[in-house]
C-alpha cells in the first residue's frame, strides 16, 4: 500500500496523511468490524478504537501503514495509545495495547493450578497476534511458573512469560512443544490469532495497492489483478487461527495460505517431531477466513475450493468503505 | 454683555469621550485588569517551567537507562563481556531451544523503551499546543490594549483641543473684562462667564492629563505583552522544531524494533538491537539538550519579564499617584502643563498634516 506521505525509516511503514490517512482508517476499521471473531484474536474493537484515535487527530492526521501486511505500525499503535490515555480514552473507547499480557486461574486443586493465559502483540513481521495457552502446573521442585494473585489473576514467572511472548509469532505447535519442555507443565491448548493481512485500495483517496510483491500467492495474484482492473475501492482483510490440542486428533488444516509445519520440515526434523509428539500427543487445527468487497470475495471463494479448504468468507460492499 | 465674536457656546457644547468615564482610580483598575492577564500567561510560563524540569530529570534517567543497555551489548558493562551477552541473545532467536530461557524479552524491552519515547515526545507536542493557545491569547490581548491605546490618544486630542479653545477662551474674556467698566454688569457677565470657563479647564485638562497618562500607560503595557508573545512565539518554534526532529527519530527506532522482531539471525538481532537503541538515545539526547537549552531560555527571559512586570507596576502606581496628588495640589501648574501638551500636540499634528 502507498499513499501521499513519506517513508518510514527502513522503508518498512508508508507514512498516510491527511484525507488518506482518514480514508484509510475509516476503510480498515469498516472491515474489522465485519470480521467474525475468535477468542485468541487481539480485540478487534479496540484495533478499531486505535484507527479512530489515529484518524480524530485534530491536524493533518498521519498514519504509518507497515507495507507488508497493511496494518498501522508500531509507531501509529503506540502513538495512538499515548494519545488515547491522554485523551482519556477508557474503558470501551481505549484503543489496543502494542503489548498485553493478562493470566487468570481457571481451577486450584491440591498442588495443581489451571490457568488460562492470554497475550496481543504487534508481532515483528507487522501481524497483530494473540495468543492464548490452557496450562496446568503442578508445584514441585522446579521452578515456580505460575502464582495465583489478587482475584482470580495470576502472576507468571518472567521466563515463562517470555517464551510465550517470543514463540506467539510462530506455529502453535512451537510453542506447545516448547511449553511441554518445561518442568511441572502440561499443556491443554495453544491458540493463536492472527489479523492480516490487509489490502486496501481507495483510488479516490489516494491510497493505493501496492503491486509486484515478491512471494508468489494466488491471493496475492487475484488481489493485484483486481486493483489493476478497478477504480472503485476494494478491501481484503485475512484473519487466521491456529490451534494446538493435546490428544489424539487428527490435524485439520483448513488455510488455503499456509501449510501445517509438518510439511516444512526436512525429513530428520520430522523424525524428531513424531518422536516428541508420540511422547505427549497432539493434534494441530488451523482455520482462515476472509472479509473482502466484490469481486475479490468471488475470487477468494474460487481460491478456497480450488485449495480444498472450506472457508468463511465474509462480503462487504465497496460503497461501505467509503463515507 | 460680552463681545459678540466670543465663542460662547465652547461653554455649552458636551465633549464627547468614547469609552467609560475615567478617573485616576477607574484607570489603575483597568490596568489593574489588564495585567492580571499577563500574571496568568507568566505564571503559566512558570509552570512550564517546573515541568521543564520534571521532564529533564526523566529524560537523564532515560538516557542512562539506554546507555546502560547499550554497553551492556556492548559487551564492555558486563564482567563476561561480549560471549555473555550473545550467549542471552541467542536464547531469544527461535530454533534455539537448547539455550538457557532468558528472562526478558529484547523485543518487549525495546517496545517498552520506545513507548517511554513516544511518550516524551508527545509532552513536548502537548507543550507545543498549550504555547500556541498562550501565544494566541497574548495576540488577542494585544489588540485589546491597542484599542485601548486607540481610544485614548483619541480622548486625549479631544480634551487637548478642548482645553485650547477653552483657553482662548478665558483669554478672551479676560481682554472684555478690562474694556468694562469694573463692577458694572457687563463686568459681572464676563466675570462668571470666566469662571464658568475656568471651572471646565480645570476639569479638562485634568481629563487630558489622564488621558495622556493612560495613553502611555496602556502603551507600555503593551510593549510587554508583546514581549511576552514573542517570548512564548521563541519557545514554541524552538520545540516545534525539536519534537519533529525527535519524532523523526524515533519513527526509525520504530521500524528497527519490528525488525529485531523478525530476524531470525542471532548477529542481525545483535546489530538491529544496537541501532535501535542508537536511535532512541540519539532522540533522547535531543530531548535532553532541547530541555536542558530551555531551562537557560526560562531563567533568562522568564526572570526579566517578572521584573519589568514587577517594574511596570511600580511605575504606573507611581504616576498615577502623582498624578492624583498633582490634581488635587496645583490646580493652576497642571492646567499650564495641560495647556502646553495641548498646544505640543497641536503643533507636532500640524507639522505632520500636509494639509
Amino acid at each position: 500500500m502507498s499513499g501521499g506521505g513519506s517513508n518510514d525509516a527502513g522503508a518498512a511503514a508508508v507514512c498516510l496523511e491527511g484525507d488518506a490517512a482518514r480514508a484509510y482508517a475509516r476503510a480498515a476499521s469498516v472491515l474489522l468490524r465485519r470480521a467474525p471473531g475468535h477468542p485468541a484474536l487481539p480485540p478487534l474493537r479496540r484495533l478499531r478504537n486505535t484507527l479512530a484515535v489515529l484518524a480524530a487527530q485534530d491536524r493533518a492526521p498521519r498514519i504509518f501503514v507497515d507495507r507488508r501486511t497493511g496494518l498501522p505500525s508500531l509507531a501509529s499503535l503506540t502513538r495512538a495509545k499515548v494519545r488515547a490515555e491522554r485523551a482519556g480514552r477508557t474503558g470501551r473507547a481505549a484503543p489496543a495495547d502494542v503489548d498485553a499480557f493478562e493470566a487468570r486461574v481457571l481451577h486450584e486443586e491440591g498442588a495443581m493450578l489451571r490457568v488460562r493465559i492470554q497475550l496481543y502483540k504487534i508481532a515483528g513481521d507487522g501481524h497483530w497476534i494473540g495468543l492464548v495457552a490452557h496450562l496446568r502446573w503442578t508445584r514441585g521442585a522446579g521452578p515456580r511458573w505460575i502464582a495465583p494473585a489478587a482475584g482470580c489473576s495470576a502472576e507468571v514467572d518472567d521466563r515463562l512469560r517470555t517464551l510465550l511472548y517470543t514463540w506467539a509469532t510462530h506455529d502453535s505447535e512451537l510453542s506447545f512443544t516448547r511449553l511441554a519442555d518445561l518442568d511441572g507443565i502440561e499443556v491443554e491448548r495453544i491458540e493463536r490469532g492472527v489479523v492480516g493481512p490487509l489490502r486496501l485500495s481507495l483510488p479516490g483517496a489516494g491510497v493505493v495497492a501496492l503491486h509486484g510483491a515478491e512471494q508468489v500467492d494466488p491471493f496475492l495474484a487475484a488481489w493485484t489483478v483486481a486493483v489493476r482492473k478497478a477504480d472503485h475501492p476494494l478491501g481484503l482483510l485475512d484473519l487466521f487461527s491456529d490451534a494446538c490440542v493435546a490428544g489424539d486428533d487428527p490435524d485439520h488444516d483448513n488455510d488455503p495460505r499456509a501449510r501445517l509445519l509438518e510439511a516444512t520440515l526436512s525429513a530428520a526434523g520430522r523424525a524428531s517431531r513424531d518422536a516428541r509428539r508420540m511422547e505427549r500427543p497432539y493434534g494441530v487445527v488451523k482455520d482462515r477466513w476472509f472479509v473482502a468487497t466484490p469481486p475479490l470475495d468471488e475470487a477468494v471463494r474460487r481460491l478456497c475450493r480450488r485449495a480444498g479448504t472450506s472457508n468463511r468468507v465474509v462480503s462487504v460492499s465497496a460503497v461501505a468503505l467509503v463515507p | 454683555m460680552p463681545g459678540s465674536d466670543l465663542r460662547l457656546d465652547v461653554l455649552e457644547r458636551p465633549v464627547a469621550y468614547t469609552g467609560e468615564a475615567l478617573s485616576v482610580q477607574s484607570l489603575e483598575q483597568s490596568i489593574a485588569a489588564e495585567r492580571k492577564v499577563q500574571n496568568e500567561k507568566v505564571a503559566e510560563l512558570s509552570s512550564l517551567r517546573e515541568r521543564n524540569a520534571e521532564i529533564q530529570k526523566a529524560l537523564a534517567d532515560e538516557v542512562a537507562k539506554l546507555r546502560k543497555f547499550s554497553d551492556y551489548l556492548d559487551g564492555t558493562a558486563t564482567r563476561a563481556g561480549f560471549w555473555s551477552g550473545l550467549k542471552e541473545l541467542l536464547s531469544y532467536v527461535p530454533g534455539l531451544s537448547s539455550l538457557a530461557l532468558s528472562k526478558r524479552s529484547i523485543e518487549e524491552l525495546l517496545k517498552q523503551q520506545y513507548e517511554i519515547g513516544v511518550r516524551r515526545v508527545e509532552d513536548a507536542a502537548a507543550y507545543v499546543e498549550t504555547l500556541e493557545k498562550s501565544e494566541k491569547d497574548l495576540y488577542a490581548e494585544i489588540d485589546r490594549i491597542n484599542g485601548k491605546v486607540v481610544e485614548m490618544a483619541k480622548n486625549e486630542q479631544l480634551a487637548a483641543d478642548y482645553v485650547l479653545e477653552l483657553k482662548a477662551l478665558v483669554d478672551a474674556l479676560e481682554s472684555e473684562r478690562q474694556a468694562v467698566a469694573a463692577g458694572s454688569v457687563e463686568a459681572r457677565d464676563i466675570e462668571a462667564k470666566q469662571d464658568r470657563a475656568r471651572a471646565l479647564l480645570a476639569e479638562h485638562s485634568s481629563k487630558l492629563q489622564l488621558y495622556s497618562t493612560a495613553e502611555e500607560r496602556y502603551a507600555l503595557l503593551r510593549e510587554h505583552t508583546r514581549k511576552l508573545a514573542e517570548t512564548v512565539r521563541n519557545l514554541r518554534n524552538d520545540l516545534s522544531q525539536y519534537t519533529q526532529a525527535a519524532s523523526i527519530k524515533l519513527d526509525m527506532a520504530a521500524a528497527q524494533i519490528q525488525a529485531v522482531g523478525t530476524a531470525a539471525d542471532a548477529s542481525v538481532v545483535m546489530l538491529e538491537m544496537k541501532r535501535s537503541l542508537d536511535v532512541m538515545t540519539e532522540s533522547m539526547n535531543v530531548t535532553t539538550q532541547f530541555v536542558s537549552d530551555t531551562q537557560v531560555f526560562f531563567r533568562r527571559n522568564l526572570d526579566r519579564l517578572v521584573d519589568e512586570l514587577a517594574t511596570f507596576d511600580e511605575t504606573t502606581s507611581k504616576v498615577l499617584e502623582e498624578n492624583l496628588a498633582e490634581s488635587a495640589a496645583i490646580e493652576d501648574a497642571r492646567i499650564e502643563a495641560a495647556v502646553a501638551k495641548a498646544k505640543g500636540a497641536r503643533a507636532q499634528a500640524g507639522a505632520t498634516d500636509p494639509s
